[in-house]
C-alpha cells in the first residue's frame, strides 16, 4: 500500500537524499507493510498556498498537515476533508488519546464545525518568560524585580547608570519587536499590568479580545511612558521578528521576551544565552517575571490539525486506516523516542525511564544528514515528561535547570481551546490592520490612549468589529465554554 | 497595412462573401512559412495562457476547493463590490496609482539618462565596468536591500541617524516619516534597477550607425544636436514600447518592495491594492476576491495598453501593432 | 560618439558624466562588497557591530563550508544551470520563430496576433490553473515544467520584433534572389556568419548589433532565470503569483535588447531619401553610391 503524506519542517532541514539513512522511514515501511511518500515544506503561506493546488488539481496528499493561520476551517468547510468520526475514535488512536489530547479538548477544537480537523499533539506547558541580564544588575547592586514598579526602576537604571561599564549611554531597559513594524507587539508587559494576558481569553464568561479590549487605554499610556523616558531600544518598532533577541545579544538592552523552551539554554548553540556570550562573556540571562506572580499567558490551544483527503476516504478508507495507525504509533513511547531521540543503543540510552541523549552520534547520523528528525517529528513536540521520560541531556547545564524552573513556576491561565470563525465575507485583515495602525499611531504621534475609545469605537462599527465578536461569543456559547 | 490589404483585395477579384474570406487565404497560402514557423510559438500562448485564463471566472464565482473552479456558485459581481466597498479602497487606488505615476516618472527616465550618459563615454572600459558594476543591485532581493537601508536610517544604530544625532543632537526616524515614504521607495528603486533598466536602450544604441555620427560632425552638428538628432531618434521607439507596457501595468505600484518596505506608520501613503489583497490571503484564503482584484486591474490595464499604442501611433510611433 | 575638437562646455559636460557614473557605480559597487565581506565576517563581529561590518577583523569560511557540506546547494546549482542553458536556447528559437513573422507588417493576421499575445501579459488565469495544465501536459516534476511555462517572453518577444522591423529590406530581399525561403532567410540574418557572406556593409553593421543582442539575449536571460528563482522565494509572499503566475511584464523585466529607429516607415518609399528617417537614408544612400551615383553625405534632418 502507498501512502502520500505532506508534512511541515524547517527551512533547512530535509530528508536524506540516501533513503537508508533514513532510519524513521525504514521503520515505518517495515512495520505497516507501506511505502511511504512524503512531501515536506516549512509551515505557512507557500505550504499553504501548495496543498490548494493539489487540491485543485485533484492530486491531495492523504493525510496533510495543516497549517493555515485558520486551523484548516475554510478547507473543512470547502468539503475537501474526510469525516475523521468513523477513523479517529478513542479505540483506533489509543496512544494519542491517553497521552496527549483528550476527548474533551478535541470538541474544543472542532469549535461549531463537523469533525473534520484532528489536533496534531501539541506543547501544552507553557514557556513565556522575560529575561533579565543578571550580570547588569549585579554590577548595579540591583535585585530581580518582582513588580512592575520596581521593573520600572530597573529599566530606568539599565539606561542611565551604564549597566555593562563602558562609560557610554548605550544601553537600553527594555526591547521587542513590532515585526517589521507592522504592530506594537504583544510582549511588552504593560499588557499584564493593565490586567490584558496575552493570547484572547474568556473572562467572566465573556470573551476578551486582548488587542481590542478598551483596557488597551491604560497599555498604550504605559507603553508611551516607557518609551518618553527613553528607557526602551528606539528600534523596537521596526525590528524584525527575533531581531530584539539579537539586540538583547549585542548588549543593547537588558530585558527581552522568550517564548521558547530553549530562548536562553546553554545547551542551545544559538540561544540568547550562547550568543550574549560570544561577546561579553560574563553574560548572564536569567528568566523572571516583573508581574510577580501573575500569568504571563493562557494556556495554549492546539495549532495545527491533520486531516486526510476526502477523496481517499471513499475511494480507498483502507488507506486512512493505516494511516491512523500510523500516526498512533507516533504518538506512542515508541515511536516519540524514534522521532526525536533517535535508534536506541545508538543515539541515546535507556534505562528504565531515564533516557540518556548521545549528541556526537546524534550530530553524525541526523543533524549532518538534514536534520531529518526535524521532519519525522511533526506529530509530537518535544515533551517526554508525558511519558514520565526523563532526559538527560549531557549539554545541559546547571543553569539551564535553574531557568527551566524558574519559568515552571510561572502560572498560566486557562484558555478556551477552540478556533474561532469570523462571519462568512468578513474582512479580518483590514479590521486587524486598521487596529494594529491605529494603535501605532496612538503611540507615536498622539502619545497618548485616550483617543483609544473612539477609535475602537469606529472598529467596531466601520470595520464591524462588533459583530466578529457577537459572532465569536455565540460560537463559544455552542460549544459550551460560556454558559 | 492597408494598403497591402487593399492590394490583395483587389487582385484577388472575387465576389461577395468569399472577397473578404479569400484573402485571408491567399494570405495564408502565400505566407505559409512565415505561419508555419509561428506555430510552436502561438501553441504555446494558447497552452499555457489561454487555457488556464479560464481561471478567471473565479472572479464571478465564491471559490469553492471542494467544487472545483467550474463546480463552484456563480456570484455575479459580488466580488467586486467587496473589494470596492471596502472603507480603504479610496486610499488605496489613490496610493497605487500616484506611487505608480512617480514610478514612471522618476525611474522609467533615469534609465535612459543613464544610458545615454554611458554612451557619451569613450574609454570602453570605463564604459564596461560602469555598466557591469551599476546593475548589480538588480540581483539583490528587496529583502536584501531593506536591510541594507535599515542598517543606514535605523532610528537607532542606523549609520545616517547615528550621524545625524551626533550632529544635531537630535534624533531623526526616516523610515516611518510620511513625507520621505514615497521617496524613499523611488530612491531605491533607482539605486537598484537604473543599471539594469539602461541595458535595453545602451543596445538600442549601439546599433546606430556610427556613419551617422561621422556625417553629422562633417555637417559641423554639435554634441546636443547629435544628441537630438541622431541618439534620441535612436531609443525612441524603445522607450515608447516600454511606456506602453508600464502603462498598462499602472496599478501594479510595486508589490515586492512595498510590502517589505511598509510600516504600520506609513499606511496612509503607501498601502496600495496588491498589499491589501495579500493581507486577506493571508488571513482568508480568498481566492475569489484576489482574482477578482487582478481582473479589475487587468481589464483597466488592457484598455490603457490599447489606448496607448493607438496615441503612439497617431503621433508618429510605430506603437506595438 | 564620433571624436571631434572639444570645446570648453564638452569637457565641462565629459567631467559632469564621469563624475556623476562614477559616483551612481561606487554607489552600486557597495551592496556586492557588502554581502561578499558579510558571508565571510565570523557572526559574533556581526552581533559586536550591529550587523553592519566595513572590514572584517576576522575571516571564516564557515558559511561556505556549509552550503557545500550537503549536496543541496551543489545540487540546485546543476539544476539552475541545465535549466538556464536549456531554457534560454528554447526561449530564444521559439520567440524568435514568433517575432520574425510579426515584424512582416504584411501579414493579415498579423495585429490580431499581437493584440492576442499583449493580451496574455495582462490577463492570467492563476496559479492553480497553470498548474493543472502542466499537469495534464505531462511536466509535472521534470524539468520541463521550469522551462515550458515560460518558453516564450512577451517582452523579449516584442523587442526583438521592433528589431527585425527594423532591418533594411535590401537584406532580406538579397536573400531572397539567392533562392532563400522565409525560414532559412531568417537563419541567414540571424546567423551572422552566414549572412556576413553577402558582404553587405548594412549587414555588417546590423551583424554587431545582432550579435550584441544575442549575447545579450544569452545574459540576460540567464540572470533572468536567476532572477525568477529569487523572486519565486519572495512571491511566497504575493499576491502577484496567485493572480499572475508566469506573467512576464514588469518594470525591468527579462529584457533582450536591441533595437534601432524607425525604418520601417521609410522602407516604403526608398527612393525619396528625404523622407526617410535617418539609418534608411544612409543605408539607401550607400546604396546608390555602389551604383555609383554620387550622394551628398548629409546625416541627420535638418
Amino acid at each position: 500500500m502507498s501512502l502520500s503524506f505532506f508534512l511541515d519542517a524547517g527551512l533547512s532541514s530535509a530528508l536524506p537524499s540516501d533513503a537508508s539513512k533514513d532510519f524513521v522511514k525504514q521503520a515505518i515501511e517495515e512495520k505497516f507493510n507501506v511505502e511511504l511518500n512524503v512531501q515536506y515544506m516549512a509551515g505557512g503561506q507557500d505550504h499553504v498556498n501548495k496543498i490548494n493546488t493539489l487540491i485543485a488539481a485533484n492530486d491531495a496528499p492523504d493525510m496533510w498537515k495543516d497549517t493555515s493561520a485558520d486551523g484548516g476551517l475554510k478547507l473543512a468547510t470547502q468539503n475537501v476533508l474526510a469525516d475523521l468520526t468513523p477513523f479517529v475514535t478513542e479505540a483506533s488512536m489509543p496512544n494519542y488519546f491517553k497521552y496527549w489530547i483528550t476527548p474533551q479538548e478535541l470538541k474544543y477544537f472542532q469549535g461549531i464545525h463537523p469533525f473534520m480537523r484532528a489536533a496534531v499533539p501539541y506543547e501544552k506547558r507553557a514557556y513565556r518568560a522575560y529575561y533579565i541580564r543578571e550580570d547588569w544588575l549585579k554590577n548595579l547592586g540591583l535585585e530581580v524585580p518582582d513588580t512592575y514598579e520596581e521593573y520600572l526602576q530597573v529599566l530606568r537604571a539599565f539606561r542611565n547608570n551604564d549597566p555593562d561599564g563602558n562609560g557610554k549611554k548605550d544601553t537600553y531597559g527594555f526591547t521587542t519587536t513590532g515585526d517589521s513594524g507592522k504592530q506594537l507587539g504583544l510582549d511588552w508587559p504593560e499588557y499584564m499590568k493593565n490586567g490584558l494576558v496575552f493570547a484572547s481569553r474568556v473572562e467572566d464568561n465573556k470573551f476578551v479580545d486582548t488587542q481590542t479590549d478598551l483596557r488597551m487605554e491604560g497599555v498604550i499610556n504605559d507603553i508611551v511612558k516607557v518609551n518618553e523616558e527613553d528607557l526602551v531600544d528606539p528600534d523596537w518598532f521596526l525590528n524584525k521578528i527575533g531581531q530584539q533577541t539579537e539586540k538583547a545579544a549585542q548588549g543593547k538592552a537588558g530585558v527581552v521576551l522568550g517564548t521558547t523552551m530553549t530562548f536562553a539554554l546553554d545547551s542551545n548553540p544559538t540561544s540568547l544565552q550562547s550568543m550574549t556570550k560570544q561577546l561579553f562573556p560574563e553574560a548572564n540571562w536569567i528568566a523572571f517575571n516583573p508581574l510577580g506572580d501573575k500569568p504571563l499567558q493562557t494556556m495554549l490551544s492546539p495549532g495545527n490539525p491533520f486531516v486526510f483527503s476526502k477523496k481517499t476516504a471513499e475511494n480507498n478508507p483502507e488507506k486512512i486506516k493505516r494511516t491512523v495507525q500510523i500516526l498512533d504509533w507516533l504518538a506512542s513511547p515508541e515511536g516519540f523516542l524514534l522521532t526525536h531521540y533517535g535508534v536506541e543503543g545508538k543515539h541515546y540510552t535507556r534505562e528504565g525511564n531515564t533516557i540518556t541523549l548521545k549528541p556526537e552520534a546524534y550530530q553524525a547520523d541526523i543533524v549532518d544528514q538534514g536534520n531529518f528528525l526535524d521532519v519525522w517529528d511533526f506529530f509530537t513536540p518535544n515533551n517526554p515528561t508525558v511519558f514520565g521520560f526523563e532526559v538527560i541531556d549531557p549539554t545541559m547545564s546547571d543553569r539551564d535547570r535553574q531557568i527551566l524552573a524558574s519559568i515552571a513556576q510561572i502560572p498560566t491561565l486557562p484558555g478556551y481551546g477552540m478556533t474561532l470563525t469570523a462571519p462568512e465575507g468578513f474582512d479580518l485583515a483590514s479590521f486587524r490592520n486598521k487596529q494594529k495602525e491605529w494603535q501605532v499611531k496612538l503611540v507615536f504621534e498622539d502619545k497618548s490612549g485616550s483617543k483609544w475609545p473612539e477609535y475602537r469605537e469606529k472598529l467596531m462599527t466601520e470595520y464591524k468589529g462588533q459583530l466578529l465578536f457577537d459572532t465569536y461569543e455565540s460560537q463559544l456559547k455552542q460549544v459550551g465554554v460560556i454558559k | 497595412m492597408k494598403t497591402e490589404n487593399g492590394i490583395a483585395a483587389g487582385t484577388s477579384g472575387a465576389k461577395g462573401i468569399n472577397r473578404r474570406l479569400q484573402p485571408i487565404g491567399r494570405d495564408l497560402l502565400r505566407n505559409r512559412w512565415l505561419y508555419l514557423m509561428m506555430v510552436p510559438g502561438l501553441l504555446y500562448y494558447m497552452i499555457y495562457h489561454y487555457v488556464p485564463m479560464g481561471g478567471l471566472i473565479i472572479a464571478f464565482k465564491d471559490y469553492n476547493m471542494g467544487d472545483g473552479i467550474w463546480g463552484s456558485r456563480w456570484t455575479g459581481f459580488d466580488n467586486f463590490v467587496t473589494v470596492f466597498s471596502s472603507p480603504d479602497f479610496p486610499q488605496l487606488l489613490r496610493n497605487t496609482l500616484l506611487i505608480s505615476v512617480y514610478r514612471i516618472v522618476f525611474n522609467m527616465v533615469p534609465d535612459l539618462l543613464l544610458a545615454l550618459m554611458l554612451n557619451e563615454i569613450r574609454a570602453q572600459w570605463f564604459k564596461r565596468i560602469v555598466q557591469s558594476v551599476t546593475y548589480g543591485p538588480y540581483f539583490l532581493s528587496w529583502v536584501i536591500v531593506y536591510g541594507l537601508v535599515f542598517s543606514f536610517l535605523a532610528p537607532d544604530s542606523g549609520l545616517i541617524s547615528t550621524g545625524w544625532r551626533e550632529l544635531t543632537g537630535q534624533s531623526i526616524s526616516l523610515l516611518t516619516d510620511k513625507a520621505f515614504f514615497r521617496p524613499l521607495l523611488l530612491i531605491t528603486d533607482f539605486w537598484k534597477n537604473t543599471g539594469f533598466g539602461a541595458i535595453i536602450y545602451l543596445a538600442a544604441l549601439s546599433s546606430i550607425n556610427k556613419e551617422l555620427y561621422e556625417a553629422a560632425v562633417v555637417d559641423g552638428a554639435g554634441r546636443w544636436r547629435q544628441l537630438w538628432n541622431i541618439t534620441l531618434p535612436g531609443v525612441r521607439d524603445v522607450f515608447i514600447l516600454l511606456l506602453i507596457l508600464r502603462v498598462g501595468t499602472i496599478l501594479d505600484a510595486g508589490f515586492e518592495q512595498i510590502y517589505i518596505f511598509l510600516n504600520a506608520r506609513v499606511t496612509e501613503v503607501g498601502d496600495i491594492i496588491d498589499t491589501w489583497v495579500f493581507r486577506r490571503g493571508l488571513e482568508q484564503l480568498d481566492f475569489s476576491v484576489a482574482t477578482a482584484v487582478g481582473f479589475f486591474k487587468s481589464v483597466i490595464g488592457f484598455i490603457l495598453v490599447l489606448s496607448a499604442n493607438r496615441l503612439a501611433k497617431k503621433f508618429g510611433g510605430s506603437g506595438i501593432w | 560618439m564620433v571624436e571631434s575638437r572639444k570645446t570648453l562646455s564638452d569637457k565641462v559636460v565629459d567631467f559632469f558624466i564621469y563624475f556623476s557614473l562614477t559616483l551612481f557605480g561606487l554607489a552600486t559597487l557597495f551592496p556586492l562588497y557588502y554581502v561578499a565581506v558579510m558571508s565571510i565576517t565570523p557572526i559574533a563581529e556581526v552581533l559586536r557591530n550591529g550587523g553592519f561590518v566595513l572590514w572584517p577583523k576576522r575571516v571564516t569560511w564557515e558559511a561556505y563550508r556549509f552550503i557545500f557540506s550537503s549536496d543541496r546547494i551543489p545540487n540546485a546549482l546543476k539544476i539552475t544551470v541545465i535549466v538556464t542553458v536549456l531554457g534560454t536556447f528554447c526561449n530564444l528559437v521559439v520567440t524568435t520563430m514568433l517575432a520574425y513573422p510579426l515584424s512582416k507588417k504584411h501579414l493579415r493576421l498579423r495585429n490580431p496576433i499581437l493584440i492576442g499575445i499583449v493580451f496574455t501579459m495582462l490577463f492570467s488565469g492563476g496559479l492553480i490553473p497553470l498548474y493543472l495544465v502542466v499537469s495534464a501536459t505531462g511536466l509535472l516534476n521534470s524539468i520541463g515544467a521550469l522551462i515550458v511555462p515560460g518558453l516564450v517572453s512577451t517582452f523579449n518577444m516584442l523587442i526583438m520584433k521592433t528589431y527585425f522591423e527594423n532591418l533594411p529590406s535590401e537584406v532580406e530581399e538579397a536573400a531572397k534572389v539567392d533562392g532563400c525561403g522565409d525560414l532559412l532567410t531568417l537563419i541567414r540574418i540571424v546567423l551572422p556568419p552566414v549572412a556576413a557572406d553577402h558582404g553587405n556593409d548594412g549587414l555588417v553593421l546590423r551583424r554587431q548589433s545582432l550579435e550584441c543582442l544575442l549575447c545579450r539575449h544569452y545574459v540576460f536571460d540567464g540572470q533572468s532565470a536567476h532572477a525568477d528563482s529569487g523572486r519565486a522565494a519572495q512571491h511566497d509572499r504575493g499576491p502577484e503569483r496567485k493572480l499572475r503566475a508566469g506573467r512576464q511584464l514588469r518594470r525591468n523585466g527579462p529584457a533582450a535588447a536591441g533595437v534601432d529607429q524607425d525604418g520601417d516607415r521609410g522602407r516604403r518609399d526608398a527612393s525619396d531619401p528625404d523622407r526617410l528617417p535617418v539609418p534608411a537614408k544612409v543605408l539607401c544612400q550607400r546604396h546608390a553610391a555602389r551604383r555609383g551615383k554620387r550622394v551628398d553625405t548629409a546625416g541627420g534632418r535638418r
